[in-house]
Formats: C-alpha cells, structure tokens, sequence
C-alpha cells in the first residue's frame, strides 16, 4: 500500500515539473430528481391519513440542499487533473403536530461521490488587476448512498415516545458522471476563487429496502462555489 | 512486525482522514424544523352523561339473565363513545359492546344483589394527535346494581280447572323470591311471540282462556320481572281435553236426502260447532243444540263425509278453519252378510256369513244372536226360512241343509239342489226347480212327493221351465220356453191333495220374464212382464193390478209391495213401496247410482240393496 501511494506520488510529481498543484474547497446548491423516493413518501401519506389527524402534511418532499466538495489536482498548462469527492444530501418529511403531541416521519438521504476531475481552461484574460480564465469539466465517480428512517410518536400530556420499528434505512452504490461549466479568478498569488454550473447524471442506487424497486436518483443541477489554493 | 506496525499507522490514518473529511459533512446532512403544528382547541372540562337502560330504572335494582343481552343507549351529548369497560364487584368483565348493549357473561346464580359499574371513554372531538391516537377521551362512569337469574325456566306448578261459566282457567303459583311486575300468556312458546294475554296484577296467578274450547293448546307463563330486561321466568303446559270419538256422535238418515247428527261434547267448555259438509261447499253454524240435520246423499252412500269444528263460542265464526276440527263421515248401515231370509215365524231376519247364521231383530236388524253352521259356504250360498220356522242353508257343494228352526242344532233333511233355485213352503215341503221341472220332497219323510218334467215332441230340443210354488204348497206355477221354433207359455197347476199335480191355467204366447208368489198371500202371483210392467193376480178370484215398473219383493212382514219404477231403466234409480192394497203410495226411495241393477228387497218395512239396508220406518219426509 505504502509502496503504491509513494509510487503515485511520485508519478505526480514527475508529471509535475513545470506543474502548479491545487487543493480547493467549493459549497453549492444542488437539486435532486429522486421520483421514486418522492412516489414512495406520497404513498406513505396516503395511507395514514386515514388514521391521523387531517392537518398531516409533507413537508418536504426531497428538496434541492447544500453540497460540499473538495478537490485535489494538478494543473499543467491547461489541463488539470485530480481527485474529487462530494457530500449531498436530501430528506422528505411527513409531519403532524399540536398541542397534544408531534408526530414525524423522515427519509434522510446523505450521499458521497468519490471520483476524479478532468478540466480544461481557456487562455487567461485581465480582470482588472486579477486573472480570469473559464474551464469546463467532467468528473466521472462513484456514489455511495445511505438512507435514514426515522418515524417518532409523541403525546406530550401522557409522557409518551414511541418510534416506529425501521425496516428502510439502507446502503446503495451507483455510478455518477457530472459534466461543469465555470470559471476562476486568481485574486491572489496562491488563492482563486471559482463558480461553476453544470448537471449530474445518475445511475443505479437500487435500494435493497424497497426490494430493489425503488432508486435513490441524485440527479439533478449543481452550482458550486469555492476557494483553490494553489503551490 | 515493522511491517503490521506500519500497517496499522497507515490504515489508521486513513481511517482518521475519512473520518476528519466524513464528519463535518455528515453534520450537514439533510434536516428539517418544520413540525407542521396545527393550532387546534384543547377540550374544555367536562360532557353529560346518561344513559337509557331499555326502559329499566337504573337506579333501582335490575334483573339479568346470568348470560344476558344487556341493553343500554348512552346519551353523551354528541359525542362518540370509543371505549366501554364492564366491572363486576370490580373485576373487569370480557364484554364487546356494540351500539345497542352488550353480551354479559356472568356465571352468577346466587341470587344476590351485585355491583355493576360501566367506565366509558367518549371522544373530544378536537380532532388532535392524541384524540386519534386513543390518549384524550372524557371518561364517564355509571354504577347499577343487578340480581341475576340462573334459569329462566321454573316450575310454577301450573293447573287447569274452569271457572264459574265453564270456561277454561289456567292457574299456577307466584314465583318465589323475586319481585314480579306481571304475566305473559302465550299460546305456544313465548318465543313464538304470540301473546294472548297480559296480566298486570302480579297477584292475578290464572287466567281464563274463553278461546280454548279443544283440542291441542300449548301455553306458555311468563313471569316478568320487576326492572329487568325482559327478564322473565317461564313454565309451559298443555291443556288437556277429553278426545270427541266416534262413540260421541250418533247419525241416521232422516229422510231419503237428509240425516241427523246427534253428538255429545265430553268437555265443559262452551263453545259452539261448525259443519263444513258436502265436499266444503256447505257449512252450519249451531250453538245452543248438541244436534243438527244436513243434507246426505241418496241411500245407501258409504262415505258422506263432514268436518265437525269446535269453536269458542264467542268465535267469528267465518274463521272457523283456524279452530280444532273432527273429519267423520255418515254411511248407511251395511250387511257384511253372503245372503239373508225372512224367518217369520220368529220375527227375524236371518243373515248367513261364512261362519255363522246371524238373527236380526226384524223390528231394527239389531243382531239379536249368532250361531256356528259349521258348513262350507261360497258367495253364492242361500238361506231360506218357512213360516214354520225350518231354515233351510245351500253349501259349496250344492246341497241344502234342513234345519228344525233358526238354532240349527237338528238337522232334519239335506239333498242336493244342483245349484237350482229352491223353496221351503208352509206345508213342509222343499220345492226346487230344475231345469225343465221340478221336484217336491216332504222334508219330514224325505221323500219326493211330486215330480214333473216337461219335453217337447221334438227330440232334439229341451223345454227350458221356470217354476215357482206358493206359500201353501197349493199351488205351482211353470214359465216354459221352447226354441227352434221359439214358443213362450204358462202353466199353473194346483197340488191335490194325493201330491198329483191338476193344471188350471195355461196361457199361450206369454209375454212373461218371471212369475212370484206372495210369500204370505197364498193365492196371490206377480207376474212381471217383460215390457216394464207387472201384474198383481189373485189367482182365486182372477182379479189382476197391474203396475209400470219392474217387481222386486212383497215384504214378507208386513205385505208391502216394492218394485223398481218404469224410469228406473232411464237412469232414475227410484224405487216405489206399495202399501199392502198395491194402491196407496207408502213411499218413493231415490237410490244412489251404485250397482244400481242389483235387486232390491224388502224385509219389515227395511229397504236392502247392495247390502245396505234403511229402515223406512224411521223416516220423516
């Protein structure tokens, strides 16, 4: 292993004569398709609405969330190559609550996309006194999902918890390739900061809970914005 | 070692990196504030409650059954009742309440008094979590106290009699030990729910049933109990009755289309009688009289039957189906004898059977008394009687047998007819015919005093005879037939007295079927004709009646002439009987159309045919 990493390295900077190494932090926005979760929590709610006060709601219904991504690359002349790894995350909710007690019912989806990045820039131009160049990339990963269940029961004035027994929560892993578009601005010797737009597609996920019907689709639109340190 | 050291260092580093990089990010994951919180009210304080226990006082003490239905409605104001619990002396009870009650299983025989209390959860309707989820409910709570009662069958030691006006009366004693509010009568089980009385004065134990009259009545006594559901105790019993036989009713034919129904009714009860006759198409009402006349078929009939209902007497009358009934059927009196004979001498008419010689009293065919003859008979087997008092009995093998008188204990003669029509006279002597003759014997000698045979001049033809001899022996009569060619006449010979025979009469051409003599007018003949007539010959002076219609006897008891009418041969079966001057009209007998070519006969004033007999005596129209 260690022999392997040292060989890799080394690799790296060999390739890296004459190159500039980066390390960069972004956060973003990203929605997600998820239709079968979506489909799988209407169901959900409408079968216990019969059986539960008529005020019970979705409340959220796997809406677009925070992402975080952190990159390490190597870039020579203009192309860039390196590592990337994502967090994502999404939930539907089904809730009730009143002066009685509080009845909830939560998916929680947390993703993490481990894969590589390929970029390539365009010719710098002048910003004022900073360097502005645009790129476009592909980062082509694996996506490990996991899925939460959480169903709890409160009535206050009786002291009473109860949660619901969970056979949902699960592991699956599917495949993501995710196409960007952005640019960077140097806005100091070592420091850039970056904007990019772009789309992740999706494949595979099956949740084995949902006997293998059911697929967490991350797909959706991303836009991120980050700081990269180069040296 | 280096190695594993080494090992472990990187994959603890690695572990820590993913741990470093994992962490934060996974204490961004998805989360949400949002409880959606409805405000809603919260109940206010308290809700009424009543309750409807079926029309039971609840707070008195209540009867139950052990294993009971017990009956309530709540009244909660609106609100829905979403639990139910039953204590018994304060131990829950398994009961499953539905809207109108619940099934109470107690087990409890003791006759106590226990406590009841009934703990009810009645929904808020504020529609909260805790509403729909069981936890927020007003809560009631009903307390009763109950006796239960182990068997609702008991023994109330229940008795018939009448009362004061013989209606039937039912009694029976109060229930011991519990506080009865009144009785239930019922005809049948109270199950069936046909109440026929309710008696509201629990001291009233009887009840008089103006309604039963006869037959099957099964009742059934409820005591109900004092603020009890329907809690009753119950005894049952059938009324008893005397049954009305065939020995209760007494029928005879009044008239040639009427009869008379006498009866009497062994029960007290009163009651009043419906006569549904005439295959249903005819009924009667009578009340007051145990005896009524209706209309019966033409003589003899074997079968008129009627239905006899039994009604109360204060019964409509046009419901009579619903009422206990008696089927009876009128038939007018039968012989089951092969043959029968006037004995005259001893006022009887004898009947022969198998086995016996029967004695009839002649005045009513009463059997006055039976005696073994000990001879094999057929069918067809004859008994005779003169007016001395012989009797005479033909057998199977054709012989006849002589007795002294009707106890046939000396047998004086015997000989054998050949099946031929014989006679036994007033002078002792048997007359039998034969086929172109006769013979005489003198019974007392056994010989054959006269003889006579008639021939023709052509030998190859027979001369067929009829012959008949009158009562006295004095005088005999021969019908003769001749064939080829076909010739037709009388004869009438008188009997000297040295037994040779004088002839006096012949008659040439005769139109004649038969001739009789009057079995107690000696000289007297009736000669039927063959063209529906017959005449009445008083063969001393001559003079002759003749009358339409077709002879068929002279009673030998009191001389009355009965012949068929001339309308007779077109279906109207009425027979006429002539008093004994062959004038006066004694009367006219319409018969039913049964066998209606069998001869009829008259003995004593008592019409025979088809072994029926009908005494036209007894007759009032």
């Amino acid at each position: 292993m260690k022999k392997n990493i040292i060989t890799t390295l080394l690799l790296l900077f060999t390739m890296g004569v004459n190159a500039q190494y980066k390390i960069s932090y972004s956060v973003g926005y990203g929605t997600y398709k998820m239709k079968d979760m979506k489909d799988l929590l209407e169901y959900g709610f409408q079968s216990m609405r019969s059986s539960m006060p008529k005020g019970l709601a979705i409340v959220d219904n796997f809406p677009p969330y925070i992402t975080h991504t952190i990159d390490a690359s190597i870039k020579r002349n203009n192309n860039e190559f390196g590592l990337r790894g994502s967090f994502l995350t999404t939930g539907g909710k089904i809730a009730y609550s009143d002066y009685s007690g509080k009845y909830i019912e939560k998916l929680t989806f947390t993703g993490y996309r481990l894969g590589t990045l390929y970029r390539i820039y365009t010719d710098e131009s002048k910003l004022g006194k900073c360097t502005l160049s645009f790129f476009g990339e592909v980062s082509p990963a694996i996506m490990f999902t996991h899925l939460g269940y959480k169903a709890t029961l409160d009535i206050y004035e009786q002291n009473i918890h109860q949660e619901g027994s969970d056979n949902i929560s699960t592991n699956a892993t599917g495949f993501s390739i995710q196409p960007m578009f952005g640019g960077k601005l140097d806005v100091a010797r070592n420091i850039s900061v970056s904007a990019s737009l772009g789309y992740d597609f999706e494949l595979g996920s099956k949740l084995s809970t949902t006997d293998n019907r059911y697929r967490a689709d991350w797909s959706g639109f991303r836009l991120n914005g980050g700081v990269i340190y180069s040296f | 070692m280096y190695l594993s050291k080494n090992l472990f260092r990187n994959k603890l580093l690695l572990y820590s990196i993913s741990a470093l990089l994992s962490f934060p990010f996974h204490s961004c994951a998805y989360d949400s504030s949002d409880d959606n919180y409805i405000d809603i009210k919260k109940p206010d304080g308290n809700v009424n409650i009543s309750i409807d226990l079926a029309g039971v006082n609840p707070s008195q003490t209540i009867y139950l059954y052990q294993y009971a239905y017990f009956y309530y409605t709540v009244n909660s104001g609106g609100k829905n009742v979403i639990a139910q619990k039953f204590y018994l002396d304060g131990k829950e009870l398994n009961t499953n309440p539905q809207k109108d009650g619940t099934y109470l299983s107690t087990g409890i025989t003791d006759n106590q008094i226990h406590d009841l209390k009934l703990i009810m959860g009645l929904q808020t309707g504020t529609g909260s979590l805790a509403e729909y989820a069981g936890y927020e409910m007003y809560v009631g709570e009903l307390n009763f106290k109950v006796k239960f009662v182990s068997n609702p069958d008991v023994n109330m030691n229940i008795r018939e009699s009448v009362d004061e006006n013989n209606y039937y009366k039912i009694e029976w004693d109060k229930p011991k030990e519990y506080d009865v509010e009144c009785y239930k009568v019922y005809n049948g089980d109270y199950m069936s729910d046909n109440l026929i009385a309710t008696i509201n004065n629990p001291e009233q134990t009887y009840y008089v049933d103006k309604d039963y009259v006869y037959g099957y009545k099964f009742y059934s006594i409820c005591a109900i109990l004092k603020n009890g559901q329907q809690v009753s105790l119950t005894d049952r019993f059938t009324a008893r009755h005397f049954n009305i036989t065939e020995n209760n009713f007494k029928t005879e034919r009044i008239s040639t289309s009427e009869m008379k129904i006498k009866w009497t009714n062994p029960n007290p009860y009163p009651c009043k009688y419906v006569l549904k006759y005439l295959f249903g198409n005819e009924i009667k009402v009578i009340e007051s009289t145990n005896e009524t006349i209706i209309p019966v078929d033409n003589f003899p009939t074997s079968s008129d039957s009627y239905a006899f209902y039994i009604l109360p007497i204060n019964a409509d009358t046009t419901q009579y189906q619903l009422y206990p009934y008696i089927i009876k059927s009128f038939s007018d009196n039968l012989f089951n004898d092969i043959n029968y004979g006037a004995d005259q001498a001893n006022n009887l008419l004898l009947g022969l059977d198998f086995d016996n010689l029967i004695k009839y009293n002649a005045s009513d065919f009463s059997i006055q008394s039976t005696v073994k003859h000990n001879l094999t008979l057929h069918t067809g087997c004859k008994v005779k009687a003169s007016n001395k008092g012989l009797v005479a009995i033909s057998d199977l093998n054709n012989y006849i047998h002589i007795y002294s008188d009707n106890t046939l204990s000396k047998e004086i003669f015997f000989t054998n007819t050949q099946g031929n029509y014989f006679y036994l006279n007033n002078a002792n002597h048997l007359f039998i015919e034969q086929y172109t003759g006769f013979d005489l014997f003198n019974i007392a000698s056994g010989n054959k005093i006269c003889s006579k045979r008639w021939t023709s001049g052509n030998t190859i033809n027979d001369i067929n005879v009829k012959t008949r001899i009158s009562a006295n022996g004095k005088y005999i009569y021969a019908l003769c037939t001749e064939y080829l060619p076909e010739k037709h006449w009388t004869e009438l010979y008188e009997l000297q007295s040295d037994n040779t025979l004088r002839l006096i009469q012949t008659q040439i051409n005769a139109n004649i079927k038969s001739i009789e003599f009057n079995p107690i007018k000696d000289s007297e003949a009736i000669i039927q004709y063959k063209d529906n007539k017959f005449a009445i010959v008083d063969l001393s002076t001559g003079s002759t009646t003749t009358i339409d219609g077709t002879f068929q006897n002279i009673d030998p008891f009191t001389g009355n002439l009965l012949y068929k009418g001339p309308e007779y041969a077109n279906s109207q079966y009425n027979v006429y009987v002539l008093a004994s001057d062959y004038k006066t009209l004694y009367m006219k007998i319409p018969l039913a159309n049964i066998n209606p070519y069998a001869d009829a006969r008259l003995y004593n004033n008592n019409l025979i045919f088809n072994g029926y007999y009908l005494n036209l005596a007894k007759l009032t129209k």
